[in-house]
């Protein structure tokens, strides 16, 4: 364990070593908090502890996330006409997914769902564990702690199923998001140039993109883990196979899903209140969970339109009822069209998008290479979901009916093909910037 | 009882296919990537080193090879205009089939210039060759070193630079060269694939350097902030090189094949030192121009090849940054290397005067 945490210091500390004490502050505050909360009786003096340990937390993403943000907005609210100051601070790596690990582990002792530990290096670990240090998945306590305490074998299982995991979330990180950038980034730098074509193939790029991109790190995340025999939570479900927007949250980004209900809607009041407050919850939720994803409107925005999308999926629940293919079509676009406010950098970028994707305009068109090249890695990603939706009979692992040998050389081909297909100016993981 | 056991048996039997799966794959992984690395060895100078091609493409283009081929880094790139040079050699031998040829590419040194010219030579012997040389490029610790890795070594010219990898700076990419080298080379395996298919190297390859063409107008010093900076960083990184300076390793082995390669064809090798700005000479120490000069020396007693020191011979004004001359450089370097240099080898050729003649620049 003592190795797994030096592993994680050095790879923090090769981003940035002046960042690890910053993380080491608020880990520290955090499990002396836990601790003493553990032993305290007066429930009055239990809630003082936790409204410390979450103002140092959310204090600091404020501070480093939302710094700039808020400054520029409240000296617009008053009407300054000063030009707003920067503070050109960098955003820890991974700030806003150990915060949320760490109100989770206060939160939980708090409510006396956990014991808390009396380990500070388990704690350390649990933040710092660097296969989900930096975009996730969001790991609850009650899931990482018992596995810390289990005594570690080497298992070949899960180092094959680690190194499968690995394999695939280089793929569809390293061959099809990164190549989808190529049809997506141009439209979104000058949209008014595109035609609607354009635009389309470029939303429904970007739309395969982020999910490639996201649910790629995930994999690669959940297979290093696996291999140092720790298992992290499932974070994506082929989301868009679902048939409504309530489905596609309880698919996309799960942990962060699952984070948003337990430790923000259901202390709302979730939807025990009458139909009105079940609404405001559900936008006040995804609102937070927009601003969560970046210091920006459009994030804001996103997060609103997708807690509206919530609310009418409830008014309209046992009401409506429409073909799943229908169902399944109307969800996919619903989503795409808020992936328009996710990616673009300004609501006029957006707004321009979405004018031209429903009003047909003319304009420039991808290169043709490109459009083929995007068809195909999109393709590749509709027949995954068909094999993983059983569309072709029960799904099972290739892994299991080929021989060892070659299985082996199998995954050595797809790792020799992934590097190959590799663009040449990699790109940053998209929820790196979270 | 019988249930357990027969769990028991299966999950070791998993174990036991996961295990050889997985060490397959690890062996796969490295019989894949030694095959790599020996491929890319193999791998056409199109591909690899689009530059060099171009540069070997032109010299083969006229009927008659150029008799004078000059060899070097964008430095000589930018202080060297052949058709100058020509002119100015035709006008002074009277001979007007006289031809002279810059082979120079960027961020080109002794690595390179012994590649470009095994691949001339191969087309036609030139008469003289032009090498351009500074302390930096027979330093032990090569700047350019990852560069060279990506573009023009093979396991066999990597050899020598192994014990400076380090030191070059140049570990991460010599390790992503040559033990990942379907990652690092590929886009390099990518085009090589497309010109096996389409049988001709793809557009992107036709990279035709800036002094090939002949519009070509060396740049001026930009004088804003920008360039001045630029231009410190620089030097700061020319005095990170001259460092600890020593002459050996990987740069002097490829001086002394580039040397013997003239030597065997009987090409009258010039090390000639390209002009500098007085910021750049400063770099140089007394202890380092004392070990380059012993080295250029020991050289020329070896190989019978002339040391001219250009380096001082254009004036500040007409340098665009520390080391790259501007048009009015580029003009009077080519004046210089054709009037002081040149001309007078090309008259001994003429006269079939076999006895070593020196130039006022000899040292």
């Amino acid at each position: 364990m003592l190795c797994l945490l030096a592993a994680s210091i050095i790879f923090y500390a090769f981003w940035s070593p002046w960042y690890l004490l910053v993380i080491f502050a608020s880990t520290s505050v955090d499990y002396m908090v836990a601790l003493k909360m553990a032993a305290l009786q007066a429930q009055r003096l239990r809630k003082i502890l936790l409204w410390l340990s979450l103002s140092v937390n959310l204090g600091l993403l404020a501070f480093f996330k939302y710094g700039n943000f808020l400054t520029i907005n409240f000296l617009n609210l008053v009407g300054s006409e000063r030009a707003a100051p920067v503070f050109h601070v960098v955003l820890p790596l991974g700030i806003s997914f150990y915060t949320f690990e760490a109100i989770s582990y206060v939160v939980d002792v708090y409510r006396r769902r956990i014991e808390p530990v009396r380990n500070p290096a388990d704690y350390a670990l649990f933040i710092l564990f660097f296969p989900h240090l930096i975009a996730g998945p969001i790991v609850r306590p009650g899931f990482f702690f018992p596995q810390v305490r289990r005594q570690k074998r080497f298992d070949w299982i899960r180092i094959q199923l680690g190194c499968e995991l690995f394999l695939r979330g280089l793929f569809k990180k390293a061959v099809i998001a990164d190549h989808l950038a190529a049809a997506v980034d141009p439209v979104f730098a000058d949209p008014a140039s595109f035609a609607s074509r354009a635009i389309w193939w470029a939303v429904v790029c970007y739309t395969v993109q982020i999910y490639c991109d996201f649910s790629g790190y995930s994999d690669m995340a959940i297979g290093l883990a696996h291999s140092f025999g720790f298992k992290l939570p499932v974070n994506f479900r082929m989301p868009y196979l679902s048939l409504d927007i309530s489905e596609f949250w309880r698919r996309w980004h799960i942990t962060l899903s699952s984070w948003l209900r337990d430790y923000l809607y259901f202390p709302l009041g979730g939807s025990r209140e009458g139909r009105l407050k079940t609404y405001r919850n559900l936008l006040l939720t995804m609102t937070l969970g927009g601003l969560w994803h970046g210091a920006g409107w459009t994030f804001v925005f996103w997060g609103f339109y997708h807690g509206t999308l919530l609310s009418i999926n409830r008014a309209l629940r046992g009401r409506v009822g429409l073909p799943r293919m229908l169902a399944g079509l109307l969800t996919l676009l619903a989503v795409s069209v808020g992936w328009v406010f996710f990616r673009a950098d300004s609501f006029s970028t957006a707004l321009t998008v979405l004018t031209r994707m429903f009003v047909p305009a003319d304009g420039r068109i991808q290169d043709g290479m490109l459009l083929i090249g995007a068809a195909s890695l999109i393709l590749i990603v509709c027949v995954g979901h068909a094999i993983g939706a059983g569309i072709f009979g029960k799904f099972i692992r290739l892994g299991r009916i080929l021989p060892a040998p070659a299985w082996g050389v199998a995954m050595a081909t797809t790792f020799v093909i992934a590097q190959l297909l590799m663009p040449d100016d990699g790109k940053l993981f998209i929820y790196f910037q979270f | 009882m019988e249930n357990a056991k027969h769990r028991e048996d299966k999950l070791r039997r998993h174990c036991r296919d996961a295990r050889n799966a997985t060490v397959w794959a690890f062996f796969a992984i490295c019989i894949l990537e030694v095959i790599g690395a020996i491929l890319i060895d193999w791998c056409p100078l199109d591909v690899r080193f689009p530059h060099a091609a171009t540069v070997v493409e032109a010299f083969k283009a006229p009927q008659r090879p150029a008799e004078i081929v000059c060899l070097g880094s964008s430095r000589f790139g930018c202080s060297i205009d052949d058709r100058r040079v020509q002119g100015h050699l035709r006008s002074l031998t009277g001979d007007a089939s006289v031809q002279a040829f810059n082979a120079s590419v960027a961020g080109g040194d002794l690595v390179t210039s012994a590649l470009i010219l095994s691949h001339l030579v191969s087309a036609g012997t030139p008469r003289i060759v032009v090498i351009e040389i500074t302390p930096e490029y027979i330093c032990r610790k090569n700047r350019w070193l990852a560069i060279h890795l990506t573009r023009e070594l093979t396991w066999r010219g990597i050899a020598p630079f192994l014990p400076d990898v380090i030191s070059s700076g140049a570990l991460s990419r010599f390790a992503s060269s040559r033990l990942v080298p379907w990652y690092r080379h590929r886009s390099h395996f990518r085009e090589w694939l497309v010109e096996c298919v389409s049988g001709s190297p793809s557009p992107s390859q036709r990279v035709i350097l800036p002094w090939m063409r002949s519009d070509w107008i060396a740049p001026s010093h930009p004088h804003d902030m920008a360039a001045l900076e630029a231009t410190r960083t620089n030097l700061r990184g020319y005095r990170k090189w001259l460092q600890d300076y020593e002459i050996g390793g990987g740069p002097a082995l490829f001086l002394g094949d580039l040397l013997r390669l003239c030597r065997d064809r009987n090409i009258r090798a010039l090390l000639v030192g390209a002009p500098l700005s007085s910021s750049h000479r400063a770099l140089y120490t007394p202890q380092i121009e004392e070990s380059f000069g012993v080295y250029m020396r020991d050289l020329n007693q070896k190989y019978g090849c002339a040391f001219i020191d250009l380096r001082s011979s254009v004036p500040d004004s007409e340098f665009s940054d520390s080391h790259h001359v501007d048009e009015a450089g580029r003009i009077r370097f080519s004046e210089i290397l054709a009037r002081e240099i040149l001309s007078p080898e090309l008259d001994r050729f003429h006269h079939k005067d076999t006895k070593k003649t020196k130039t006022s620049y000899d040292q």
